[in-house]
Formats: structure tokens, C-alpha cells, sequence
């Protein structure tokens, strides 16, 4: 039986609970067979957006369409939306099949059409075998594998997960997301996926909505999040540290490279947009992307130098912060050894520095 | 004296209080067991001769098996609409917050906490004026106001337990409300149903004051029977009184066996923590 | 649109299942409780022809004898409840880690709470009367010439609520204390203190508010008692009880209105019990604290 492709899902959801606002016209399109991971920290509003998709909690006001038609007003249980839960939220007191089965026998499917499908979603997940088991004697993984084929049974056409991953260990995580992925390449599913972590939501998804406080702060796909933050909040999310806030104290002949500068630090930059001198830049690099420097270099402009105060040894690299002579604090991380006080000096790559934008 | 001394000093002077207590306890629930089984007794460690008349006795004249058949129907009424009324409240006490809940669940306390004589005179005044005091009805009446706010309260933490997840995927999966009461709801917490049930039995067979308060002469329980044989112990042999002390002890006994299969002991006392 | 409406209106606070699901309960409850009790206070309020409305009150409390069971059921209530919290505190505290042979021990504990006062009075009748087993030792090892006249008074209905009592709050207060976090004991003991200044210092404070409702509940408890005092004390003088003088009011002289009377001063006077109560304890914890801070 073929499950209908979706074309696209308009949704539009501002949610009150008693005063407070939890999403302000939040609008999102999904379009069909796209993985979409709403990413934010805890409180944000994500797994509100999520429920309102779900139906389990209704809009205050908004609008929710798949393919023109409206969904709001259907209760939940008629959606045929397919959920996959923190904590899987298996029955315990049904065996595996009954629990994959439960989707298709409320839908009146034939007994043996239940039986086929039932191995076959098993199979999709790699737990052929596992019909008899009780929840309770199954590991984590295991029991976040039925829950997903336990979604998928009855061919749902939209696929929302609330954090599934969380609750696994590190490894398990690292495996589950790979199976995540695969499923989704393999199904090509519409779904709707909800995290804090931002690892997660770089490696599945095509497009990602990234979330403070019932407001998107920017939406598209993980290379765009990543390298062009939209704004401080997205930045510091998506894992950047060391924020300056530099002034535009000159401007060159080529009307592009300004050099900035604020308390004896200097940098010169060429992707400003139209620079104004007395201009306030705030801009980031990454750790990662910093280098330590030996030889003399001809350009101070785009150099610090500073004392080693914290080495962390992280096995493939070191975890450094450097007290820069400007009073800074940077966090540099280098395979290269260093000791504490050692004096060392930096380079930042303007090519690697991300130029926050305000608002 | 070192530390260790001192401890085992304390949990000597324990267990010879709780000793102490229970042999006193042994004492009295034996005493009447022994005296029901006396051709007569005087003043000595046990009596002289032995005999089964005084059972045989007590059930002609205090009718037992009317009296056993009131307190089952008492019991059994009770117990099913006890539960059928807590039932559904108490899904509604785990699972939703809402403005005034808090006074809503002083009030549901209130039968519990307010002794019964109190609320048993105005009750059995207000029965007796509506012409359905003195009936077996009435006392199952009376003994539901108290009994559905503690099946309230003991049914709760079950509900609590199910988590809320559970019920949103039976949903998602295409659940009516019904078929989730049905299949997920009602299979998790016949635990908690049946724990709910056997503390309801056991406090319904146990209750005086408010069964005493609103029976007529064809409703009384077996405890209020009890308590009027004791009362008129001048009239009666006291091995015959006895003798149905000894049927209602074994009763409540039996229930008990069977409580504490399902329940720890002290889950059957009031919980403060509930608080 | 209606359908929307619906799903909107499904969704509000309290909405439809929950209304539907508490109605039965909060029904029986109004009905069955709170309209007998308004039905009580009316009936209290209506005096005979052209008396005060305060009167069915006013005869109870000045005639001496039925004033003076107030006095009688505070005089039993307060030292059974006293004596009950007071040996409950150590023997749930020594128990609070979990004891030997503690299935056992709490079960026993729960037969008299189970068995009820009609039970347990008539077995203490026969135990602890004078020709009763008790006696009986007492004469035989010689520790007595006569026997110790527990029953028909004050002292049977001691002993009587205190077979029912004491495991109640023992119960309570182990179920309490075993709740308390045993890192906080641990804690006191590695930064010195002594067993007795952890149970002093820290332990009974924290139980306090554990104490103050088991106490509450005893004292309610046992000054609303009723057929303990009947059976096992001497309910024409000694132990007549408020409890008793309502009962008679209502069945023996079927003067419904003067019943009611009583048993809302039965009420307010175990209200005024308890405020009472919990104002001593609010002074008694401000002295542990300060004690706390002295030392």
C-alpha cells in the first residue's frame, strides 16, 4: 500500500498558556520529504510547536495546513500523524507486536496484512526476533527502535520526534543517529524533529529552525546555521565562543578593508558590508580556527599575543585559554602543546572570523 | 558508654516496647477467642471445660446470617460505588492542574479528617427527615461519604504513575479517548483498583460511628452488633458476645491476608506525605 | 468552525472529560456532606417557640453537667495524644533506617488499627478485668493482693484509644521520618555531632511538621470518641463524652435541633483544639531554632 507524498506543511502557531506567550506567530513551511529540526534550548518553545502539530495541545490562535487542508481542527487521533516520544512511551503491558500493532489494529487492518507489516517495520529497524518481548526486558536503544517503528506502522504521513535521543548514552546516541538518518534517506518521510543539541541537528537535517524563546532566529539549511549565524543567539548556539565588539577606526583605500580596533586589538577585514568608520562590529571566531604562531609575522593587524592560563588535554587536541595582554580571555583549541605561562601569540584568519550581525 | 552501647540500649528499649505491646495486643484478641470457647469461666488462667455451644447460640440469637448478609451488601455497595465514583476523579486529580484545585482537594479531605461523629449526627438527622434513615441504603450512604475521598486519594498516585506520554502516543496512534480508558489506562492501574477496593472492604467491615449512626434494627453491621451485645452484656452471656467477636475478628483477619499480599502495611495508615 | 469551536472548548482549563469525570464525586460530596452539615447549622439556629436563636446552644452550655463533658473529653483527648506522640517519636526515629523483622513488626501493628475500637474494647474488657488474665498475673506473682481496677473508667478508655492510637501514629511517623533524607543525618554526624545532638539539633525539627499533623490527627481523633468510652469507661459520669451527650440528644431524647447544637460545639471546640495546638508549635519550633543558634 503506498503511503501519499505530502506536498507541503503551512503552519502558524501563536500559543498562549494563561498570560504567557510561549509562541508568537510562529510560521514555518515544510515541504515534502524534508527533514526539519526545530533546534533551541530547553523552554524555547519547540516541543509546544511540536504538540501543536501533534494536535495534543491546541493553537490559541494560528492555523496548521497539509496541502491546503486544515489540520487544527481534526483531534489528534484522526491526523494520522506518526510520534516518537523522549522517553518512548512504549505499553507495558503489551508485547512488542502488540505494540506496533496497536496503530494498525485500531485502523481495522486485516489480521495477516498486520502481521506483514509489523515485520517489516521491524526489520526496518533491525529488531526481527524482538515480537515477543515485554518492553521492560528490552535495553534503551532497543526500546527507542520500537517506538519508531511503532510510529511508522501505520504509514503515517508526517513524522514528528520529540528529542528521542536524549535519553541514550553518548554512543548509543551517535548509532541511533545514523539509523535516524538512514530511515529517512530509506522513507523519505516528511518529519519534524526537536532537539537541544545542536550535533544532532547539524547531521540530519535539511533544513534547521532555530528557536529563543517563541521566536525563530533564523531557518535554513545546517552549512547557513553554522557559518553565517544570524545573530548573536545563533552563534553562541551553534557552539561560538570568544564575541568581540570591535570599532571601524579606519577605512582603506579600496573602500573595503576596514581595520577595526578596541582595546590594542586589531583586525582588518574585507567582508564588511559598506563600512562606516565609527561602525560597532561584533564578530566571532571559533576555537578551532584559531592559530598559534611562532615566526614573526609581517601584519600585527590580525594578531594577539597572551599567557597560557588553563591547558585542557582533550586526547586529539588541547582545550587552551589564554589570558590576552588586552585583558581578554580567548579559548583556543590546537593539537599544539603548550604548558601554563607560556607566552604565546595568535593569528585569526579573517577568512574564518563570522561577522555577527546585530538584531 | 561508646556509640554502639548506646544504640543497641535504644533498639533493646524498641523492641521491648513493640513486644511489650504486642503481647498485651495477643492477650486481648486471645482472651476473647479463649472465653468464646468456655463452658463458663471464673478467675482462672484458663477454663475448666471447653465447648462450641456459645457459636451455636450467637448465631440464633443474634441472627448472624442476616447480620453477615447486611454487612456484605454494606461492603460490597460500598466498595463498587466507592470505586466507580473515585475512579474517574482521581484521573482527573493526576493528570490536570487547574485554578482551586488545592481547595478543591481540602474539601475532598474534609470527610476524612472531620471525625465522624461530627458529620454523622447532622447526616443521620438529614437521612432519618428524608424517610431512608434506618436502611441498608443509608448506611451504605453514610460509609461512601468518607470512603470515596480515600479512594480518591489512594487511587491518585496510581494515575500519576502512568505516565502522560502514554496516553499522547495511543493517540498519535489513533486512540479514541475510550479506547485508550480501555486498552492502556485500565490494564495499568488495576493494581491501584485493587489495592483502592481491599483498603475500602476493610474500612467499610471496620466502621462504627457513622454505620451506628443512620442503621435501623434490619441494617445493622456486624460491628454494630458487636458493640450492642457488649452494650447489653448484663443480658447476654459474655462467651456468646465473644463468640461473635471471634467470627468478626476472623473475618477482618482473612481480608487482612489478603491485603498484605498487595499491600505494605504501612501504606494501609494515612500517608502524610501525601500532604 | 463549530468544529473548531468544540476542540477549543475541549481544551480549557477544566475541560469537558474533567468537569464530567470530578462531577459525580464533588455531587455526592455536596450532597451527602456539606448540605447535612448547613443542614445541621440551620437545625442548631431554630430554638424552640419564641426563644433566642442562639439558644439550643445556650442550654447546653449552662447546664453544668452537659458543659462539663467538654472538660472530660479535653481531659481524655490531651494526655492520650500526648502519651501517643510522645512514645511514637522514638520508636519510629529508632526505626527510621528500617529494623529487623520490620514486615512483621508493622503488621502486627496494623491488626488493632484494622480490628477497630468495638473489638478492641471488648478484648481489653476481658484481659484487663479484674478477673482477666492481667489481674490474674499480677495476683500470681505476687505484685498485687487485688485487682487493678482498669476498666469502667478513666484508665480503660486511656488504654483502650491507646491500642488503636499508638500504631496509627507510629505508623505515620515512621512512614514521615523514613522519607527524610538519610544524607542529612550523615552530614551532622561527619561534622561532629553526637547521636543525641543530630536527633535534638536536626532530626526533630525536620520532623516537626510530620509531628504537628500526626498529633493533630490523634487529638481530632480521640476527642471525637465515641464507643470507647461507652464500653470501656464509665459513660454516665466519668468519661461522658460530648460525643455522647450529642448521641443522646438525637437518639435518646430525639431533640434533633439541641443534638445539632452540641455536635457544632463538638466541632468548633476541636477547631479551637487545634489552633491551640499549632500556635504552641509555632513558639516550641521558634525555641528548637533558637537553641540551634545559641549553641
Amino acid at each position: 500500500m503506498e503511503r501519499p507524498t505530502i506536498g507541503s506543511i503551512e503552519i502558524q502557531i501563536t500559543k498562549r498558556f494563561g498570560r504567557k506567550t510561549v509562541l508568537d506567530n510562529f510560521t514555518l513551511e515544510v515541504k515534502g520529504r524534508e527533514f526539519v529540526t526545530l533546534l533551541g534550548p530547553s523552554g524555547c518553545g519547540k516541543t509546544t510547536a511540536l504538540n501543536c502539530v501533534a494536535g495534543l495541545v491546541p493553537l490559541s490562535e494560528g492555523k496548521i495546513l497539509i496541502d491546503g487542508d486544515r489540520l487544527d481542527t481534526t483531534p489528534p487521533e484522526k491526523r494520522g500523524i506518526g510520534m516518537v516520544f523522549q522517553n518512548y512511551a512504549l505499553f507495558p503491558h503489551m508485547t512488542v507486536f502488540k505494540n506496533i500493532s496497536f496503530g494498525l489494529e485500531l485502523q481495522k487492518r486485516p489480521g495477516d496484512e498486520i502481521k506483514s507489516r509489523v515485520e517489516e517495520v521491524l526489520s526496518l529497524v533491525r529488531l526481527q526476533g524482538f515480537e515477543d518481548r515485554f518492553p521492560g526486558q528490552l535495553s534503551g536503544g532497543q526500546q527507542q527502535r520500537v517506538a519508531i517503528a511503532r510510529a511508522l506502522a501505520p504509514r503515517p504521513k508526517l513524522l514528528l520526534l520529540d528529542e528521542p535521543l536524549s535519553n541514550l548514552d553518548a554512543k548509543l546516541r551517535l548509532d541511533m543517529r545514523a539509523e535516524i538518518k538512514n530511515l529517512h534517506r530509506e522513507l523519505g518521510l516528511t518529519s519534524i524533529y526537536v532537539t537541544h543539541d545542536q550535533t544532532e541537528a547539524l547531521s540530519l537535517s535539511d533544513r534547521i529552525v532555530v528557536i529563543n524563546e517563541g521566536v525563530i532566529q533564523q531557518v535554513g539549511a545546517p552549512k547557513e546555521i553554522y557559518e553565517s549565524p544570524s545573530n548573536l543567539f545563533v552563534a553562541d548556539f551553534m557552539g561560538c565562543e570568544n564575541f568581540f565588539t570591535l570599532r571601524v577606526k579606519a577605512i582603506e583605500s579600496d573602500g573595503k578593508t576596514a581595520l577595526l580596533e578596541q582595546d590594542g586589538f586589531q583586525l582588518k577585514l574585507s567582508n564588511i558590508p559598506q563600512p562606516k568608520i565609527g561602525d560597532d562590529i561584533t564578530l566571532t571566531i571559533r576555537p578551532d580556527d584559531i592559530q598559534i604562531v611562532h615566526s614573526a609575522i609581517k601584519d600585527p593587524s590580525n594578531t594577539a599575543s597572551g599567557t597560557v592560563s588553563v591547558v585542557q588535554y582533550l586526547g586529539k587536541e588541547n582545550d587552551i585559554e589564554v589570558f590576552l595582554d588586552n585583558k581578554r580571555k580567548i579559548r583556543v583549541k590546537s593539537p599544539e602543546r603548550v604548558e601554563r605561562e607560556d607566552r604565546i601569540t595568535l593569528y585569526f584568519n579573517p577568512e574564518k572570523i563570522i561577522l555577527v550581525p546585530k538584531g | 558508654m561508646n556509640v554502639v552501647t548506646r544504640k543497641n540500649l535504644w533498639l533493646l528499649a524498641f523492641y521491648m516496647f513493640i513486644l511489650g505491646f504486642v503481647v498485651i495486643m495477643f492477650g486481648v484478641i486471645s482472651h476473647v477467642a479463649v472465653s468464646s470457647f468456655a463452658k463458663s469461666w471464673f478467675a482462672t488462667p484458663l477454663p475448666h471445660k471447653f465447648t462450641t455451644d456459645w457459636y451455636v447460640y450467637s448465631y440464633k440469637t443474634f441472627q448472624l446470617p442476616h447480620i453477615m448478609y447486611v454487612t456484605l451488601v454494606v461492603a460490597a455497595g460500598v466498595v463498587f460505588f466507592g470505586l466507580l465514583i473515585s475512579f474517574p476523579a482521581a484521573y482527573v486529580f493526576a493528570r490536570r492542574d487547574f485554578p482551586g484545585k488545592n481547595y478543591l482537594m481540602i474539601l475532598y479531605l474534609l470527610p476524612i479528617l472531620v471525625p465522624q461523629m461530627t458529620y454523622g449526627i447532622p447526616l443521620a438527622t438529614t437521612f432519618f427527615k428524608y424517610k431512608i434513615g434506618g436502611s441498608i441504603i443509608s448506611v451504605i450512604l453514610a460509609n461512601l461519604v468518607p470512603m470515596i475521598p480515600f479512594g480518591i486519594f489512594i487511587l491518585t498516585p496510581f494515575f500519576e504513575q502512568i505516565d502522560r506520554s502514554m496516553e499522547s502516543s495511543a493517540r498519535m496512534l489513533g486512540a479514541s479517548r475510550l479506547k485508550i480508558f480501555q486498552k492502556i489506562l485500565l490494564p495499568l492501574c488495576l493494581p491501584g483498583i485493587l489495592v483502592a477496593g481491599l483498603l475500602i472492604l476493610v474500612e467499610t467491615i471496620a466502621n462504627f460511628e457513622l454505620s451506628f449512626l443512620v442503621c435501623g434494627t434490619e441494617s445493622q453491621t456486624l460491628v454494630i452488633n458487636l458493640y450492642y451485645a457488649i452494650f447489653a452484656s448484663g443480658m447476654r452471656p459474655v462467651y456468646a458476645v465473644d463468640a461473635m467477636a471471634v467470627i468478626y475478628m476472623v473475618l477482618v483477619m482473612s481480608l487482612l491476608l489478603i491485603i498484605l499480599r498487595f499491600v505494605p502495611p504501612t501504606q494501609m495508615v494515612f500517608r502524610l506525605d501525601k500532604r | 468552525m463549530l468544529r473548531s469551536l468544540y476542540f477549543k472548548l475541549n481544551f480549557q482549563y477544566l475541560d469537558r472529560t474533567a468537569f464530567f469525570f470530578l462531577l459525580p464525586s464533588l455531587l455526592y460530596l455536596i450532597l451527602f456532606f456539606i448540605y447535612p452539615f448547613i443542614y445541621g447549622l440551620v437545625l442548631s439556629l431554630t430554638p424552640e417557640q419564641g426563644k433566642p436563636i442562639y439558644d439550643n446552644f445556650h442550654i447546653f452550655l449552662a447546664d453544668d453537667w452537659q458543659r462539663s463533658t467538654i472538660w472530660k473529653t479535653t481531659r481524655l483527648a490531651i494526655p492520650i495524644t500526648l502519651l501517643v506522640v510522645v512514645v511514637s517519636i522514638p520508636l519510629a526515629y529508632t526505626m527510621r533506617r528500617g529494623i529487623k523483622f520490620e514486615r512483621i513488626v508493622t503488621t502486627f501493628l496494623i491488626l488493632p488499627i484494622s480490628l477497630g475500637t468495638v473489638l478492641i474494647a471488648e478484648g481489653v474488657l476481658g484481659f484487663l478485668g479484674g478477673n482477666g488474665w492481667f489481674n490474674q498475673f499480677l495476683i500470681k506473682i505476687g505484685l498485687m493482693k487485688e485487682p487493678l481496677r482498669l476498666t469502667y473508667n478513666y484508665i480503660g478508655v486511656v488504654i483502650g484509644l491507646f491500642m488503636k492510637n499508638f500504631p496509627f501514629c507510629f505508623l505515620m511517623l515512621l512512614g514521615y521520618v523514613s522519607g527524610i533524607n538519610p544524607e542529612i543525618e550523615n552530614s551532622a554526624r561527619i561534622l561532629g555531632a553526637r547521636p543525641m545532638q543530630v536527633f535534638w539539633r536536626i532530626m526533630l525539627p525536620l520532623m516537626a511538621p510530620g509531628i504537628t499533623i500526626a498529633f493533630c490527627l490523634v487529638f481530632v481523633m480521640d476527642f471525637a470518641v465515641f464507643p470507647t468510652a461507652i464500653l470501656l469507661g464509665q459513660p454516665a459520669n466519668e468519661t461522658r463524652t460530648i460525643a455522647i451527650a450529642a448521641y443522646q440528644m438525637a437518639f435518646e431524647h430525639y431533640d434533633m435541633p439541641k443534638a445539632s447544637a452540641i455536635a457544632i460545639i463538638m466541632a468548633m471546640t476541636q477547631m479551637i483544639g487545634l489552633v491551640i495546638i499549632l500556635a504552641l508549635r509555632r513558639r516550641l519550633y521558634r525555641g528548637t531554632s533558637l537553641g540551634i543558634t545559641k549553641g
